[in-house]
């Protein structure tokens, strides 16, 4: 890999009272990467970049931003190169969106105008003159998210970690989101995204770690993830085992598998040659089906261990 | 460090408990002073000029003065719950995550939110008793004052004023280390009333002639003691320095244990 990193873990490790939120994860994300944090609730994705943000202390383990590590005084300079939204957003409801743009200046030593921070609070989707007078207490869900992430980008940071960014957020947010991630992304800026939401770290991440109880399952590029997502023909037969042996041997099929009496085949097969072999093999077939697997299919198989990494 | 302390004066500014306490420092004198003369006329009216003389020399502009920097009365008994309130403002809305996240270390921020705090309440106690000695000259009378009298005056401001330190270091300690609003009000307001009522108890009884001087040294340490001493005698410059040095320990203890314990403190 010829970038250079911006965010390693190694064997990092968060434990609370014995229980591992995050287990011995060592992973590696790139400049320029978007990179998606996928997992159950509870799966460690949170504490982990809390870890990254320095905001919880690690139980064991390293990590280091940008190539420095987190035990070097250095440290320090590379956090000015962070923004990051973690669950709730930190914005002050008693203050209006303008006045917290301002705190957060003054808490990162930046000179702003007010007409450069109206500007950046246009940028994130929200109108400067319609919310002037409000407090943002007043606001709702996604327009503290919108806020949360026109402070995050007040520093002009280099990596950004976005928790569950498009919670709260309406259709047009989430489009919204999307362009601005993919904007900055492209001037270069580095992304660390968890969500729940799995079509749209596909249409945003280049890279995909799945988390399950503190553990990184597996790291993918997104077009490894594309490979392992893969068409399926499904076929309901009443001697499945005997008739997937068949098809196996005939086909030369790579993979399959059998679930009471469902074949399911894993490869870009025609799905009229299939059915044209069943018919002259006389086999009955109840019902066959083609389908595409989803990211959110391979997931759950990848929590449930049926795929090897 | 010069960041953080701007935005903590900047949010604390922007917060309403900025203006509530100064509305209260500024009536609150107006109302104590007011109350005190329409006892003093109406012991007047039932005891005669006698009663009112007796009563004028208890209760003037200076005694009303003094009082007012006391941590058992009126204003300096809300002072801790005003502090912890501005201090975890700055945690509930989770922007201290955001001075973290930009890499500032926590000590920095403990003694950011310290100054902001001590900053805070001299300004606010100041307006009070400076409003406490205006109204209380107005309206109660000036006190006769030797030389002696205006020097103990002056060591009591500015054990008052110093004095800050110590509830200010006290609410950051216990409002970051354990970042519970409800429990650091409550803990703070114990801590200043067991030691307002301690120093006051004790002046009222370590000034006899058969009291052990030792004794009389030790007990100066209790932060307020010198301060409560004010409403019974003139302070020395050998109590002020005294006084001054329980501050600086009473400072100092909640300041780096605070430190300490915000230092090792996960932040949600």
């Amino acid at each position: 890999m010829d970038k250079n990193p911006v965010f390693q873990t190694f064997s990092l490790t968060k434990s609370y009272k014995g229980f591992k939120a995050v287990d011995a994860v060592s992973m590696n994300i790139y400049e320029g990467d978007v990179y998606g944090f996928v997992g159950e609730n509870g799966a460690g994705k949170t504490t982990l970049i809390r870890l990254a943000c320095g905001l919880i202390h690690e139980t064991s383990g390293e990590y280091a931003l940008f190539g420095v590590l987190n035990t070097s005084k250095e440290i320090v300079n590379e956090q000015k190169k962070l923004a990051a939204i973690v669950e709730s957003v930190a914005v002050n409801r008693g203050m209006s969106a303008l006045d917290n743009l301002r705190l957060q200046a003054k808490i990162a030593g930046i000179e702003k105008s007010d007409e450069e921070l109206n500007k950046l609070i246009d940028e994130v989707g929200l109108d400067h003159k319609a919310i002037e007078k409000k407090k943002a207490g007043s606001f709702s869900l996604g327009m503290r998210q919108r806020l949360g992430l026109a402070i995050a980008l007040l520093s002009d940071p280099k990596f950004i970690l976005l928790d569950e960014p498009m919670n709260g957020l309406d259709p047009q947010g989430f489009v919204d989101m999307r362009e601005t991630i993919l904007r900055l992304n492209k001037l270069g800026v580095t992304f660390l995204i968890s969500s729940h939401i799995l079509s749209e770290l596909d249409k945003i991440c280049t890279r995909v770690g799945f988390l399950s109880h503190g553990k990184l399952l597996t790291e993918l590029s997104i077009d490894e993830l594309h490979d392992k997502t893969r068409r399926k023909i499904s076929i309901r037969v009443k001697d499945a085992d005997d008739v997937s042996e068949k098809l196996v041997k005939n086909f030369d099929i790579k993979e399959s598998k059998v679930e009471g009496e469902n074949i399911i085949i894993y490869d870009a097969l025609d799905i009229n040659e299939v059915m044209a072999f069943l018919v002259s093999k006389k086999i009955k077939v109840e019902g066959i089906s083609s389908s595409e697997e989803t990211i959110e299919d391979f997931y759950r198989e990848l929590m449930n261990g049926e795929v090897k990494q | 460090m010069i960041n953080l302390l701007k935005a903590d004066f900047f949010r604390l500014l922007k917060h309403k408990i900025t203006l509530v306490s100064l509305i209260i420092a500024l009536v609150l004198p107006l109302v104590m002073a007011g109350l005190y003369a329409a006892l003093r006329a109406f012991l007047t009216e039932i005891g005669g000029e006698d009663s009112a003389e007796v009563f004028g020399a208890i209760m003037n502009g200076g005694t009303l003065m003094l009082s007012s920097f006391s941590l058992t009365n009126n204003l300096g008994l809300v002072l801790p719950v005003f502090l912890v309130i501005g201090i975890m403002s700055d945690v509930s809305s989770g922007t201290i995550r955001n001075k973290i996240i930009l890499g500032y270390k926590r000590h920095q921020i403990f003694a950011s939110h310290f100054l902001t705090a001590f900053v805070y309440a001299f300004v606010i106690m100041s307006v009070y008793a400076a409003f406490s000695a205006l109204w209380g000259i107005v309206l109660l009378g000036a006190p006769e004052l030797t030389s002696e009298g205006q020097l103990s005056y002056l060591y009591y401001y500015v054990l008052g004023l110093l004095g800050l330190a110590m509830v200010a270091a006290l609410a950051s300690c216990l409002s970051l280390s354990t970042l519970n609003s409800a429990g650091s009000i409550i803990i703070s307001l114990a801590i200043c009333i067991v030691i307002g009522f301690l120093a006051s108890i004790l002046s009222s009884f370590l000034n006899g002639p058969d009291i052990a001087e030792y004794a009389k040294h030790i007990v100066r340490f209790i932060p307020s003691y010198v301060n409560s001493y004010a409403s019974v005698g003139n302070i020395t410059t050998i109590m002020f320095l005294e006084g001054l040095g329980g501050i600086l320990i009473f400072t100092a203890i909640p300041y780096f244990l605070g430190t300490y314990l915000f230092s090792k403190r996960d932040l949600k």
